[in-house]
């Protein structure tokens, strides 16, 4: 509807029920004692702030922003013609839930003033408005993210009402801007030295207000081989800088991980069951037990996996907290010495570091212990996974005493890969452990485009990130894990496909090296380390010519507005000539068709990279390029009906990935994976 | 990284002193200690430590985790090249038909402090004599999945391979550096005594052996 027809619909409304601008659609029942509190009636949600694209779709409607990052909003005057010619006051609002506007509707712009913005036919290319250019603040004190509304104010009175349009407003905000991660938090850090005895010592850090900061969650760091559980200074000040218990403990890694995991069990009950003596007691009621979150390092990253796997067989029994109070785990370069039966995360959200010159862990197919995707293709719930090319395994340390392990072209200092990993780990953690999704964008989006500014920019940092929701949180189009027949996707529909030899099966190089080679099409692929893993995807590659790979969706899956992204995940063949025939990200196009005949063609640059490839590592056999390197690429949906706005998003058909010149690079080879609709 | 300084107060009295004569002793011989053997990797016995505790501990070092009350602290010079701490499988050290836990790397010096268990003589001191002992390297292998049985044939094969027990002088050397035997409470006890001995003797382990010393929580 025209908002001037809105108003005079508004206007006769008001006359005829005599009803206030804020009228009562319901009333929230907060506590017994609270007032009753109506919610402002007649309000338009929809997404409003992003970021403007170079190309088609030319803008992402995104939820986080790091400070300094330009701020923008934009309208689309096709999907709501009711805009053109129309002008209106927008602005930029510290974040209120329902009852927070309704208690205080009053339009407070935190820029100074709003601004009054014309809109004009053309859609979203032509309504992209800035909203800051990076002048606004993101710091909050201790958790991450100032949450932003965006709101256009429809009669222009100041005032959320009846009418208006507005970006947040709920449960969660428009917009979350980012305090720059890579910077130490607000809190004094106090850190502690101490010993519980054998294999009991501990290095503590807390922030020095914790008696008045309420319950903390628990960061509890396994260290690994060779190191030192005071390695990891730059964990442990800078989440507890940000309102976090860090606790870094003397690891048994030498007589093997089942003994490293013996430690963190133990080191983990110790810490729970002594905090009246710990730190002259200063963590008593201020631990919250029951948000424990394990990172390990190496053998100590497999012992964390190990260690949960024992809680979750009852093998082990603790008698401070229990298997429910670990709410994630996150393994730095685990290895795998002990396999699918042990080693395995299962439903703990998890994650996964991975640096590209690890010359311990080094990944190589002739390694198997040594290659790190295998526990986190074995964890069944939430996971994610960060890989760095040039990081060496001792990089992840903060210890210049101990050795880099590192190998290959273009390495990482120790201070880069510590920047990147605290960069990364804040937003990891909030959302992980905390539940707080102000950053969780920085989980998935792509490196290229979104990260904190002061993160390492050097043309040597590149960056891949994969990330899978809960079960909950997608529907599978094709993970290849059934149907072996590459005609038929795991979800039942056909596959039809000319790409050139294509193949599908396990994601493990069939010999021991990285050398190409045609009798291996699986060849750098490590994510399966034994017969009982079992994560299967596709190869395939093109050359010179269009091609393409259609998945029909049977009728389950056609109506997609229930879901915010298509998501995939994708690598490129390391070694493989159509790889080395051109270094550098790989690109194609993504395709949704309607049952009308409608469709609409994202490529996946428009984001921001594309298919990274591999880390130019050689050794391993011959040739340059290290393990295939997965990343997670998202397309949001409503972007595919807004390239063409004749698609029929709750009658989709088919999904249709292209590729070649006329649709991207002119040339590759590519693993392909887990292809789902997903909700963020 | 910690210094040592703002740790040493935690310490107990029976350690203080035993800590204190135990490195004056190996600071005075370390450099009498050079090495003279080079018969295989497992190059000196540079310092032999008798102790018992009075609360058994466990030896996680092998697949049957047994208990001990006794045993000895030893200082091994090896070579460097066995000791190079990894996280795939590294040589597993023996003393005979045992696992010995490497307390330290010794990655740059050689020097590798370790706990080698031992029975215990009635009323007495460790049962084993280590003139009788066997160091040795075996093959690369997670210490925690050796059992006893593999631990013996290990043995028969180093022997096989020309594996000896140091000269009985070298032994009584080292023993003679190490001192009297310890009485001990408990095994956290003998982990500060190693924590100083690191810190002697291997001192790139520096932050293993303040590690070790981190005052403890009462």
């Amino acid at each position: 509807m025209h908002p001037a027809l809105l108003r005079a619909a508004l206007a006769v409304a008001l006359l005829v029920q005599v009803l206030p601008a804020q009228s009562i659609v319901s009333t929230q029942p907060a506590g017994p004692n609270a007032p009753s509190v109506r919610r402002i009636a007649g309000l338009t949600r929809l997404d409003l702030a992003g970021r403007s694209l170079a190309v088609s779709p030319q803008f992402e409607f995104v939820q986080s922003f790091f400070e300094g990052d330009e701020l923008a909003a934009a309208l689309d005057t096709n999907a709501h013609p009711e805009w053109v010619g129309v002008s209106a006051n927008v602005y930029v609002c510290e974040h209120k839930d329902e009852i927070g506007w309704a208690m205080s509707p009053a339009l407070v712009d935190v820029r100074g003033s709003f601004q009054t913005v014309a809109f004009v036919a053309g859609g979203v290319p032509s309504n992209r408005i800035t909203l800051d250019s990076g002048f606004l603040s993101g710091f909050v004190g201790g958790g991450l993210g100032r949450g932003l509304d965006v709101v256009i104010d429809t009669d222009g009175d100041g005032n959320l009402s009846f009418g208006d349009w507005i970006d947040g407003g709920a449960a969660e905000p428009g917009l979350w801007l980012l305090y720059p991660t890579a910077l130490q938090g607000p809190y004094l850090v106090t850190e502690v030295l101490y010993s519980g005895g054998n294999f009991l010592g501990q290095d503590l850090y807390y922030p020095s207000n914790i008696a008045s900061l309420g319950e903390l969650p628990l960061v509890v760091v396994s260290h690994g081989n060779g190191h030192n559980y005071q390695w990891y200074d730059h964990i442990g000040f800078h989440l507890a800088s940000y309102g976090y218990v860090v606790m870094s403990h003397q690891n048994n890694t030498v007589p093997g991980v089942v003994q490293a995991s013996t430690t963190t069990l133990t080191n983990t009950n110790y810490l729970l069951g002594n905090l009246t003596t710990i730190a002259g007691g200063a963590l008593l009621g201020h631990l919250d037990r029951h948000r424990i979150a394990w990172i390990g390092h190496s053998r100590g990253g497999e012992g964390v996996a190990i260690a949960y796997d024992r809680l979750f067989d009852g093998t082990y029994t603790p008698t401070n907290f229990s298997i429910s109070d670990i709410v994630f785990v996150s393994s730095i370069a685990p290895t795998d010495f002990q396999g699918t039966n042990v080693a395995n995360p299962h439903g703990v959200p998890y994650h996964l570091w991975t640096g590209g010159a690890d010359s311990d862990v080094n990944g190589c197919a002739d390694c198997n212990l040594c290659q790190t995707f295998h526990l986190h293709e074995r964890a069944t719930g939430p996971r994610s996974s960060i890989s760095l090319h040039g990081a060496g395994h001792g990089a992840f340390h903060n210890s210049n005493s101990g050795g880099l392990f590192a190998a290959g072209p273009c390495q990482l200092t120790r201070g880069d890969v510590n920047l990147l990993m605290k960069t990364y780990l804040l937003p990891l953690m909030e959302w992980y452990v905390k539940g707080n999704p102000a950053g969780r964008e920085c989980l998935w989006r792509q490196w290229e485009s979104f990260h904190s500014p002061g993160a390492p920019s050097s043309p040597c940092v590149v960056i891949d990130l994969m990330h899978r929701e809960p079960a909950a949180g997608r529907l599978v189009i094709d993970d290849f894990e059934t149907n072996a027949d590459l005609a038929l996707s795991s979800s039942g529909g056909s596959v039809t496909y000319d790409v050139d030899n294509a193949a599908a099966g396990l994601l493990d190089d069939a010999t021991t090296s990285f050398t190409t080679s045609a009798a291996d099409p699986m060849n750098g692929m490590t994510f399966s380390g034994s017969a009982s893993d079992t994560t299967r995807g596709m190869v395939f590659d093109w050359n010179g010519v269009d091609r393409q790979i259609a998945f029909a969706l049977v009728p389950g899956l056609s109506n997609t507005t229930a879901w915010d992204h298509l998501s995939l995940r994708a690598c490129q063949a390391t070694r493989h000539p159509l790889t080395t025939a051109v270094l550098g990200d790989l690109d194609f196009t993504v395709r949704l068709r309607d049952a009308q005949g409608a469709s609409a063609s994202i490529r996946i640059s428009a984001y921001g990279g594309g298919i990274e490839e591999p880390y130019q590592r050689t050794d391993c056999g011959t040739g340059a390029g290290w393990a295939n390197e997965w990343e997670t690429v998202r397309i949001p949906l409503a972007d595919f009906a807004r390239v063409a706005g004749s698609l029929d998003r709750t009658q989709i058909v088919g999904v249709d990935l292209l590729f070649g010149p006329s649709h991207g690079s002119a040339q590759g080879r590519l693993g392909l994976d887990d292809l789902e609709f997903v909700r963020d | 990284m910690k210094t040592l300084s703002s740790f040493s107060f935690a310490l107990g009295a029976t350690a203080l002193v035993a800590i204190g004569s135990l490195a004056l002793r190996a600071a005075e011989e370390r450099a009498a200690t050079s090495v003279e053997r080079q018969v295989g990797p497992v190059r000196a016995l540079v310092l032999a430590q008798p102790f018992v505790l009075e609360r058994p501990a466990v030896h996680t070092w092998r697949t049957e985790q047994p208990t001990f009350d006794a045993g000895y602290l030893v200082v091994l010079e090896v070579d460097p090249a066995y000791v190079q701490p990894r996280q795939t499988e590294e040589p597993v050290l023996y003393a005979g038909a045992e696992t010995l836990e490497r307390v330290n790397h010794g990655a740059t010096s050689g020097r590798v402090v370790c706990v080698l268990p031992s029975a215990r003589v009635s009323g007495g001191g460790p049962a084993l004599d280590l003139s009788q002992t066997t160091f040795f390297f075996g093959p690369e292998a997670l210490p925690e999945r050796i059992r006893a049985t593999d631990a013996q044939h290990e043995l028969e094969r180093a022997v096989r391979s020309g594996a000896r027990p140091f000269p009985r002088d070298e032994v009584a050397a080292a023993l003679a550096r190490g001192g009297p035997l310890l009485r001990l409470g408990s095994r956290d006890d003998l982990d500060e005594i190693a924590g100083v001995m690191i810190l002697d003797q291997a001192p790139e382990d520096q932050d293993v052996g303040t590690g070790l010393l981190a005052p403890r929580v009462r």
